[in-house]
């Protein structure tokens, strides 16, 4: 249905409508305060603004009391021109207040998103600039809890800033006008304000520390789940999702637990709250009357006192509140610091001119690869085949394998993986359709179809309902066979036609018919570059230019196929197949 | 310049639309029902149905949090109460007023509604949070009765994403929303009872307002969750993006689709945002109403007081008072709106949760399996209509055979292993084994007949003897050595820092690929049924390791029967029976030598992989 994807012609005129940003920048990564300040300082105008709406409704609810009194003073007083004055600014202040409530939330709320969206497309950014490196630093568990938890908690510690500047200057607003009308209990009320607060202060730690712990068993209980999501398909075929679940129940009465602490803390917090700001209450009370009753001050100006002295928690609340969150704004910002100072496993040089046409040498195992040849690596393990693979595609220990004389990490990443392309041995699918498997950058030597029909796959076209190349492929290719997602993944290699192209067993998960179709057009296919391909089989064999066969992580011997097969007894063992 | 940050050629076919222009509805086709991809999402009405239940099963509860939070409200009136009549005494009789009496009894009443609050909200959070751990429980009990099939189609972005980010949304919702909800109710009803003692007049002032709000969130509510829905949905989408790139690392990197996948991510976050723009403009409209709605009865109060006080039907301290609660109205009202809407949030998340219970049943047709025979009849199966993928399988397996199936990719074996296993029943004929339709046992009852491994691995987070007794809690220590033997992986266990007690999987110990096969066919040995289903579980071992492991493992399940699903004709050279599947038909049946004399598709296969031809 392609009105789904028709634009929406009218996009309403938010603070926020200029991200996701083309650029987000790079952060200041040195210390946790260092990126809270990088983030504020980058969308000041809106926090700025934000400050300034929460004020402005600040003080509409500050001067709220004021009003009240002298509208009932003028009620006391008969006075109804008075009356009609005070009655009416108190609808016009409703108004002006509506409005600038309105207009912080969509400060706040743009303030978070701000912050969020630059702190995901950052994480984005570096996930992307660490690429193969990323899932053996960082479990993606973790990735996913930084991007969305702590950065999450981050940018609530903005949204809460335009209150927070509002309630200061609402605070020191009402405390000057409470001790201009009268000095003692002004003074009173202004002295005990903060006293309150610092009464308070002592339990945030505790509270935080709860509420810390009480997160960590959370996730506890969370990656607990995770695991039994993915592992949903082996215990689908073998059972135990009952000692799974036992397992997680204990966990999630964990959390239980630790929550129910929390709440105690939190509501004693809430009790604190309640009882301070009413002993200040009952003090103005007390004062007041006996200011009235020797008549020093009148029953509206009382009446205001007892609003200011009750509005003034409001304040008290919002600098709490902010605290809480700021502190945990910082935790969290570390976390993403430690995720964003995650350092690749190798350290790249700037040189972008690389030949192909050299001899690709891994120094550890003695290996070497002519330009131009098919070459086939036999091993005895495939842990060691892997392992090989990765150093020749300089995904590990690059500084030890040679392109022609120089080490591969004198040249800049992306001219390595242009020139050499190395294809591990579960390739992933990445979701999107059949099509999009092929937009990526290739030689443009070699047709989609010629790719498709080397890796002889063309059949998994037909097995898709006639959606063909718009057929859409799930996540990891699930839908997919492990023999149809192997060729799809051979498809594309092929396709890619880099100038070095090396193969981690590339035809484990099909049947020999298939293998030797592949077998018999890989070398028409890529001929004129250089190939690699890790495998045992005899049908790749047949086809090989020159064989290596690795032994303990060495190469121990090299010829054709036939040679080392004639010669060599355990090169026989390797590759026989059958009995 | 806008909009054009959200290429839509960089989402998913199967992601949300942007949200729609000012009036109009959001209507199904914004990909909320497409479940033929995506996990079920509940109704709006089961969703409430749901809540509704949840409240009546915990009202017990929530009476009591009423009527501690009445004591506590009950208690907060007293205060303006009292500081109204002081102020109409100190209006009317200044000289004989008792201050020291009203600070009292409002110090007595402070005291008593701080310790109520306090129980109250104490209260509130256990019942909160019980309520909340069995939800998630029951969503994580479900969840592992999933169809596979299902499941795969969602992908486990989506249901890891339920699992996490809907399990947190719900958490504060169900933890705050519901308590908080039923204070400020009782909080709000008897501020107005206070205020109808006070002077009967004022209800109906402080009401004034009622038609402005109740017309501001009916609007508001009518868009809103499914606009939280969505919004909610789209930010999964983000990160099933992210998941992809964090797991599939390796391969954008050897593409250099780091680009395209930054371009992706902001695609996503993008549509997301303009979620979040949506529901913005929704507040936007909805805010303004409340607040003014808030401060406007003050004025009225004022204006009918005087009307009154002039007439002498009314004190200045009733007035007072009116005004105190109108104010404490305030508070609640606000707290009852605001949670509303977040209700709304994990309104959404709570269908996504529940949206797993709409997942069809499997189908039960309980019987006793009497022998341990396999027997397929005229199995046909296909994952769409009109496409089989299986079509129409006979066939006959004697207890303690030794099965192989061999064929050309995608020809249907894997297919064939799951209905064999019982994982899904055929879309028509029969596969039996004992003479029960296995496809449509209880699960229980289907393991303990039959289990499948395929190439598929997963090492749990926990202990590799948790690992490994999944299917057997009470195995003990030897048995799982034993089993360990079995599969040639008792070396390098021993080498573990703790042996079977060392921590494995995310966070523990390197468990590489071809172990974590040998832990699944251990597992399969401590498993023990008599029937077992083997789908490439030795493909990632070399070809001396795997069968050498096959070997060690036959003589363990000597007497079994074995159904193997290989690529390595080796398996089939061993077994008793070779099946051939192509093209969803069994076109060979018989043992290696019979099929060899046979010269058919067997035997070329056979040939062309031992490299003959």
């Amino acid at each position: 249905m392609p009105s789904q994807l028709r634009r929406n012609q009218r996009v309403p005129i938010t603070p926020f409508d200029h991200v996701p940003f083309r650029d987000p920048g790079i952060p200041s990564t040195t210390t946790a305060w260092g990126l809270l300040y990088w983030i504020a300082r980058n969308q000041l105008r809106i926090i700025a603004t934000g400050s300034v709406y929460g004020i402005l409704g600040t003080i509409c609810l500050a001067v709220l009391p004021g009003l009240l009194g002298r509208a009932i003073q003028a009620i006391s007083d008969h006075d109804n021109a008075a009356l009609n004055r005070w009655a009416f600014t108190i609808i016009g202040l409703g108004v002006v207040q509506a409005f600038f409530g309105v207009m912080r939330h969509r400060r706040a709320a743009g303030s978070w998103l701000i912050a969020a969206t630059r702190l995901k497309q950052i994480i984005a950014r570096k996930a992307s600039a660490l690429g193969a490196d990323l899932p053996r630093l960082v479990a993606t568990g973790e990735v996913v809890s930084v991007n969305n938890n702590d950065v999450e908690r981050m940018a609530r510690g903005f949204d809460n800033i335009p209150r927070l500047i509002g309630a200061v200057i609402s605070f020191i607003y009402v405390s000057i006008l409470l001790i201009s009308s009268s000095r003692s209990i002004g003074i009173l009320v202004v002295i005990c304000v903060p006293l309150m607060s610092l009464a308070i202060a002592p339990i945030i730690k505790p509270l935080q520390e709860r509420e810390a712990e009480q997160r960590r068993r959370l996730s506890v209980a969370t990656n607990l789940a995770a695991d039994t999501v993915a592992g949903l398909r082996v215990l689908r075929g073998i059972g135990g999702e009952e000692a799974f679940i036992a397992r997680f129940k204990n966990a999630s009465q964990e959390v239980r637990a630790a929550a129910v602490l929390t709440a105690r803390m939190r509501s004693l917090l809430q009790a604190l709250q309640i009882v301070l700001p009413g002993v200040l209450v009952l003090v103005v009370i007390y004062f007041g009357g006996h200011l009235v009753v020797n008549n020093k001050m009148d029953i509206g100006a009382l009446l205001s006192f007892y609003g200011y002295s009750a509005f003034l928690v409001l304040p008290i609340k919002v600098i709490l509140e902010t605290a809480q969150r700021m502190t945990a704004a910082y935790v969290s910002a570390g976390r993403v610091i430690h995720l964003l100072s995650v350092q690749p496993i190798n350290q790249w040089g700037a040189n972008e001119q690389v030949d192909a046409n050299s001899v690709l040498r891994d120094a550890e195992s003695g290996v070497e690869i002519r330009p131009r040849e098919l070459l086939v690596v036999v091993s005895e393990s495939p842990l060691i085949a892997d392992d090989l693979c990765d150093r020749l595609g300089g995904y590990v220990g690059a500084d030890d394998v040679f392109l022609g004389s120089e080490p591969l990490t004198i040249f800049s990443r992306s001219a390595v993986r242009k020139t050499i392309f190395v294809q591990e041995k579960e390739p992933s699918i990445l979701s999107g359709t059949i099509g999009s498997i092929f937009e990526v950058s290739h030689s443009g030597r070699i047709t989609i179809e010629a790719a498709m029909e080397a890796a002889s796959a063309g059949d998994i076209l037909d097995s898709l309902d006639g959606e063909g190349m718009s057929a859409e492929v799930v996540e990891r290719g699930r839908t997919l066979s492990g023999g149809q997602r192997q060729r799809l993944a051979l498809a594309r290699t092929l396709f890619v036609d880099a100038p070095i192209a090396i193969l981690d067993d590339p035809t484990s998960a099909v049947d020999a018919h298939t293998e030797s179709r592949i077998a018999s057009r890989l070398g028409e296919i890529r001929k004129g570059m250089t190939t690699v391909v890790f495998t045992n089989s005899p049908l790749i064999l047949d086809h090989a230019d020159r064989v290596i066969l690795l032994l303990e992580g060495k190469a121990f011997a090299e010829g054709t196929h036939e040679e080392l097969f004639a010669t060599l007894e355990i090169y026989r063992e390797l590759v026989t197949r059958g009995a | 310049m806008k909009g054009k940050l959200v290429n839509p050629a960089y989402l998913p076919p199967s992601a949300f639309a942007s949200p729609p222009p000012r009036k109009q509805f959001i209507s199904k086709v914004f990909g909320l029902e497409r479940s033929s991809s995506r996990l079920p999402i509940a109704s709006i009405k089961t969703v409430n149905r749901e809540m509704f239940a949840l409240i009546k099963k915990h009202r017990t509860g929530f009476l009591m949090v009423a009527v501690l939070q009445f004591v506590t409200v009950v208690c907060s009136l007293i205060i303006p109460r009292e500081f109204g009549n002081l102020l109409g005494q100190l209006g009317s009789d200044p000289l004989h007023v008792n201050i020291t009496g009203t600070v009292e009894i409002a110090g007595i009443a402070l005291v008593v509604q701080t310790l109520f609050s306090y129980w109250t909200k104490v209260k509130a959070a256990v019942l909160g949070e019980f309520v909340l751990s069995s939800l998630r429980e029951r969503f994580l009990e479900r969840v592992v009765e999933l169809p596979p099939n299902v499941v795969e189609r969602a992908g486990s972005g989506e249901l890891l994403s339920r699992t996490t980010t809907d399990i947190d949304h719900i958490t504060w919702a169900v933890r705050d929303a519901f308590p908080i909800i039923t204070i400020c109710l009782v909080e709000i009803g008897s501020i107005l009872i206070a205020i109808a003692f006070t002077a009967p007049i004022f209800i109906a002032v402080v009401l004034v307002a009622t038609p402005l709000i109740a017309v501001a969130t009916f609007r508001y509510l009518r868009k809103s969750p499914q606009a939280y829905r969505v919004e909610s949905s789209s930010y999964a989408l983000m990160n099933s993006v992210l998941v992809e790139s964090a797991e599939s690392g390796r391969t954008i990197e050897a593409l250099q689709l780091g680009d395209n996948r930054i371009e992706r991510s902001d695609a996503a976050l993008g549509r997301w945002l303009e979620w979040e723009r949506y529901t913005l403009r929704l507040r936007t409209e909805w805010f303004p109403a409340l607040e003014f709605s808030f401060i406007f009865p003050l004025s009225v109060v004022l204006f009918v007081g005087a009307h009154y006080f002039q007439d002498g039907r009314i004190t200045i301290a009733q007035i007072t008072t009116a005004l105190l609660y109108s104010q404490m109205l305030i508070n609640p009202l606000e707290g009852l709106l605001m949670w509303v809407d977040e209700l709304q949030g994990g309104k959404a998340s709570l269908s996504r949760l529940l949206g797993v219970h709409d997942v069809e049943e499997r189908e039960i047709k309980d019987s006793d399996p009497l022998g341990f025979e396999v027997v397929g009849k005229d199995v046909a199966f296909g994952y769409k209509k009109g496409r089989d993928v299986l079509k129409g399988l006979t066939f006959l397996i004697e207890p303690g055979t030794r099965v192989a199936i061999v064929g050309p990719s995608g020809a249907g074996k894997s297919t064939l292993g799951k209905l064999l296993a019982g994982i899904q029943p055929p879309t028509s004929g029969q596969v039996t084994i004992g003479g029960s339709e296995i496809g449509f046992l209880e699960v229980e009852k289907v393991r303990s007949h039959v289990a499948l491994v395929t190439q598929e691995h997963h090492i749990f987070v926990g202990t590799l003897r948790e690992n490994l007794i999944l299917a057997r809690p009470t195995a003990s220590n030897e048995e799982v050595w034993s089993a360990l033997e079995a599969v040639d992986a008792d070396g390098w266990a021993r080498a573990l820092p703790e042996g079977i007690e060392t921590l494995v999987g995310t966070g523990g110990s390197r468990i590489l690929p071809p172990q974590a096969q040998q832990v699944a066919l251990a597992r399969l040995v401590l498993a023990d049924p008599h029937t077992l289903i083997l789908d490439e579980a030795t493909s990632l071992l070399d070809q001396r390791a795997a069968r050498h492991l096959e070997s060690s493992l036959s003589a363990v399940l000597e007497g079994r029967t074995v159904i193997a699903i290989a690529h390595r004709l080796q398996t089939a050279h061993d077994a008793d029976i070779i099946a051939v599947i192509e093209d969803g038909l069994i076109t060979e049946w018989g043992s290696h030598d019979e099929l060899m004399a046979a010269h058919g598709p067997y035997s070329d296969l056979w040939r062309s992989w031992r490299d003959e031809s």
